[in-house]
């Protein structure tokens, strides 16, 4: 699925989002909707599907290489955990930053995550308020605050 | 004087001779008698009238008229006047005659007067007194007779050394006894050694005698020892006139003396004490070892008796022993004890015997003897020291069969099989567990191959096993299953003195029920651990796939709520907002039953923890909480103790957040403090706040029990169910001293691990 937000000539920022409940996709769609930047959000429902993606394999040939991706862990399939292992072992991919968004507050998924080089590692929470103010602090320091290596190249 | 006129009457019948002789007679003492054929005295001269004063020859007596009756026959055959009346010879007789001088020993001679026809008419008797002569003739005889029985040599020489006289001894040690012709020759060629005769003289004039010892030897006999003692015999006028010369054969007495001598030498320097006295006891000899041996000496050549220096228990052996035994003619040897002068007592050893003379009485007793002290002190000790050693031996003995007996007994009563083969497999020791174990029970088993009490197949496994411990010198150990019995067995090498194995000890425990217990524990434990990962499971599952519904349920409630909020009244807005606070609570059970079910499975490794870190941590983490509810927080010196840091940090963080929680009406003051005893560490942290009713000290460490309603006291009530497990995981326990209104103290004790 890809959503086309606000076209201009600038290019819009890429933000592969690695999940398979379409309620958390909807969440962070209205979330970063409410952004001042542009974006290109695209959203993959699996770990073999978001791997394709990356790799430009099959069906995703034109996929445009993001600038941030945002993986839920628990994911069908390929799981989040070896998603982030073969991201971060990928040459081609280890530079991409990659923001964990998970339900778990378990401590060895946020040490496992970070030794996987996770760039971040944020637990969803459960008021709707707090997930949207999370989701545009992340937008805010990954796109405003950092300068990400798209822009340095 | 008759007599004399008489006399000198027939002077002219007298011949001139006979008138020179009667002068000579008259000079010489000797008498004459004129006498007739008829023994008639005619005349008689002065030296008859001095014999005769009571006798008048002037009535002209008969001869026969001298002698008694009795020896007139006598007279008659030997009258020498008689006989030469007859034969007209002259004739001598001796006759012991009465005078007035008493008898005396008188030879006559007589000689005829012949008358010119040749006829006798008288015979003219000279009477000698030879009473002196006779008694000297005997005498020498008596000195001829000694010097014959001389037991020493006489030699008498002229002063050329020519022999005079030689008596039998001295021909008999010079072997001249049938050589006849000694007298006259010199003495000097008679010897092989020549006597020096001249020497001899010339000695003697200058000393008065001559004593020498010298040796030589006669003719052919062996060489002679002679002490010779020669004077010169002089004459009446002072003139040297023989030598006489003493020699006695010394050879054996200067034998004996060199044996003597050579006996007394080592009498007198023997370290034996020896000493000789009579039966009496009188000290006769001793020599300088037995003054030292008794520290006595005999200075003062008084009589010494030995009874004197003998104590008195030596004194009855000597009487009751040494003596009968050396009376009878044996020799005594043994122990006793005498006394020396500076009153010390001690041992000797002596040997007593008796010297006796030619006839055999005994004259004297001879002893021998030393200081046996340090013999009888060395044997004494030794003695002393064998019996210690035999008793201590005795002891040791007993001891260690006592010793071997509690072994055996403990060695029978284990129920491990205890056994112990050489490299053969010769059984050297098995206790009675062995036996058993082999259905030999009360066999004796000593000496027997164990490879011959097992099956073939299992005798050379174990046969292997136990070379390769004599090889190697290494226990061994291993577990396996015989006779349907798993049996744990270990061998162990016995190692002689060079630490080379001389045989192997075998334990064996019967181990089936521990191994089939080990088994039953084995599988408990996987199923635990399938347990355990089901509630891993579990909690990923509360975790993420119960979390997300709701999350889901949240959010979207809150969309709609937020999106649709004009459609909807007070009433949907407040059934939205308890479905929402629903959920958040479920979310907030979800996790805090995650974290409860995590200390026990998500737990680290025990470090040493320093509490007073975890204290500051603790307070810095909750920096926002103390500030806000104004609290104060202090503790005392706290220790490093062997826990969990992570839990540690939970634990006291929990109880903190309790103690601020439930702090009442004024600020809340903490007071963590901790008191080192045996087995623990006693933590305690002490608030002021609300307290809790002593009732419900129990149920507050249960989880989700709640003493206050969620709008007095927010909270699922976990915390302290946490803290109990923690503290439970810890090995230690928690719980709660408090009343209401008056403050709770929360206690709970981490176990000390050795060292601090």
């Amino acid at each position: 699925m890809r959503i086309m937000e606000n076209p201009s000539l600038v290019p819009p920022l890429e933000i592969l989002l690695i999940e398979d409940n379409p309620g958390d996709v909807r969440l962070t769609s209205i979330a970063l909707k409410r952004s001042k930047i542009l974006i290109n959000l695209n959203v993959v429902q699996d770990g073999i599907k978001a791997l394709a993606y990356l790799r430009n394999e099959g069906e995703f040939m034109d996929a445009i290489r993001p600038d941030l991706i945002f993986l839920d862990l628990n994911l069908p399939g390929l799981d989040g955990r070896e998603v982030l292992a073969e991201i971060k072992n990928d040459p081609a991919l280890s530079s991409i930053p990659v923001v964990v968004l998970t339900c778990s507050n378990a401590e060895e998924d946020i040490l496992r995550s970070y030794a996987l080089h996770a760039n971040c590692f944020i637990t969803k929470p459960v008021d709707l308020n707090q997930f949207i103010k999370i989701v545009s602090t992340i937008e805010d320091f990954w796109f405003t605050v950092v300068r990400l290596p798209r822009y340095i190249e | 004087m008759t007599t004399k006129v008489n006399l000198d009457l027939p002077v002219e019948i007298l011949s001139l001779e006979m008138l020179s002789a009667r002068s000579l007679a008259e000079n010489l003492g000797i008498g004459i008698c004129l006498v007739d054929s008829s023994l008639r005295i005619l005349a008689v001269n002065h030296q008859m009238e001095e014999w005769h004063t009571d006798i008048d020859f002037s009535i002209h007596p008969f001869c026969y008229e001298f002698f008694d009756e009795a020896d007139r026959d006598h007279f008659y055959l030997h009258c020498p006047a008689v006989k030469t009346f007859q034969d007209g010879r002259v004739h001598e007789s001796a006759s012991d005659i009465k005078t007035s001088i008493g008898f005396r020993h008188f030879r006559f001679v007589s000689s005829p007067i012949f008358e010119e026809d040749e006829s006798i008419q008288n015979v003219i008797i000279m009477v000698e007194d030879i009473t002196e002569k006779v008694r000297l003739q005997r005498e020498l005889s008596v000195s001829n007779q000694i010097l014959d029985s001389a037991h020493f040599g006489i030699l008498i020489t002229d002063l050329k050394g020519c022999v005079i006289y030689i008596n039998p001894f001295l021909k008999k040690i010079a072997r001249w006894d049938n050589r006849e012709d000694i007298v006259g020759k010199p003495i000097a060629l008679l010897t092989k050694t020549p006597i020096a005769v001249e020497k001899i003289i010339r000695t003697i004039v200058e000393k008065g005698n001559y004593q020498d010892i010298y040796t030589t030897s006669f003719d052919d006999g062996s060489p002679l020892e002679i002490w010779h003692d020669s004077r010169v015999v002089f004459d009446i006028q002072g003139r040297p006139l023989h030598l006489l010369g003493m020699m006695i054969d010394i050879t054996a007495r200067k034998q004996t003396e060199a044996s003597l001598y050579l006996y007394r030498n080592i009498v007198e320097n023997s370290q034996e004490a020896i000493f000789i006295c009579d039966p009496e006891g009188k000290i006769v000899s001793a020599n300088p070892a037995f003054l030292e041996l008794l520290g006595i000496n005999f200075s003062d050549n008084g009589e010494k008796n030995i009874w004197e220096y003998l104590p008195a228990q030596t004194q009855v052996i000597v009487e009751n022993v040494v003596l009968p035994r050396v009376t009878t003619g044996e020799s005594w040897e043994g122990e006793f004890i005498l006394t020396r002068s500076d009153g010390v007592v001690f041992p000797a050893w002596g040997r007593a015997g008796g010297i006796r003379d030619t006839s055999g009485a005994l004259t004297n007793i001879f002893v021998f003897m030393h200081d046996i002290t340090k013999q009888t002190t060395l044997a004494l000790e030794l003695q002393r020291s064998r019996a210690e050693l035999e008793q201590r031996v005795k002891e040791r003995t007993k001891a260690l069969q006592q010793s071997e007996l509690e072994l055996r007994a403990l060695l029978d009563a284990i129920p491990e099989s205890a056994l112990m083969v050489d490299r053969t497999g010769k059984i050297l020791s098995n206790n009675a567990t062995f036996a058993q174990r082999f259905g030999l029970a009360g066999e004796h088993l000593i000496d027997k191959n164990i490879y011959d009490l097992l099956p073939p197949d299992l005798a050379a496994e174990r046969k292997e096993r136990l070379e390769s411990v004599f090889q190697t010198g290494n226990s061994l150990r291993f577990i396996d299953k015989r006779f349907g019995r798993w049996m744990d067995n270990t061998v162990y090498p016995v190692l002689n003195e060079k630490g080379e194995v001389m045989s192997v000890a075998i334990l064996g425990i019967d181990v089936t029920e521990r191994i089939n217990a080990s088994q039953a524990l084995e599988e408990k434990a996987n199923e635990l651990t399938r347990s355990n990962a089901e509630l891993e499971q579990f909690a990923y599952v509360a975790s993420h796939d119960l979390q997300e519904p709701l999350r889901m349920v949240t959010s979207y409630l809150q969309l709609i709520e937020k999106t649709y909020n004009d459609l909807l009244d007070q009433d949907g807005r407040e059934y939205i907002q308890f479905a929402v606070d629903g959920a958040k609570r479920m979310n907030t059970l979800i996790r805090d039953l995650l974290t409860f079910s995590r200390v026990g499975t998500r737990g680290k490794e025990f470090s040493h923890v320093e509490m007073a870190e975890v204290l500051s941590r603790v307070t810095l983490n909750m920096k926002i909480l103390i500030e806000d509810t104004k609290a104060n927080i202090d503790w005392d010196h706290m220790p490093r103790v062997w826990a969990d840091s992570t839990q540690m940090e939970q634990l006291f963080q929990n109880l903190v957040i309790n103690a601020i929680k439930f702090h009442g009406d004024k600020p809340p003051r903490i007071h963590i403090s901790c008191q080192k005893r045996k087995e623990d560490w006693l933590f305690s942290v002490q608030d002021h706040g609300i307290g809790i009713d002593p009732r419900h000290a129990e149920r507050i460490f249960v989880i989700f029990q709640r003493l206050h309603r969620r709008d007095e006291y927010p909270g699922t009530g976990i915390g302290l169910a946490i803290c109990k497990k923690i503290v439970e995981r810890h090995g230690g326990r928690i719980w709660v001293d408090s009343l209401p209104d008056k403050g709770s103290t929360f206690f709970f004790t981490i176990p000390r691990k050795e060292g601090d």
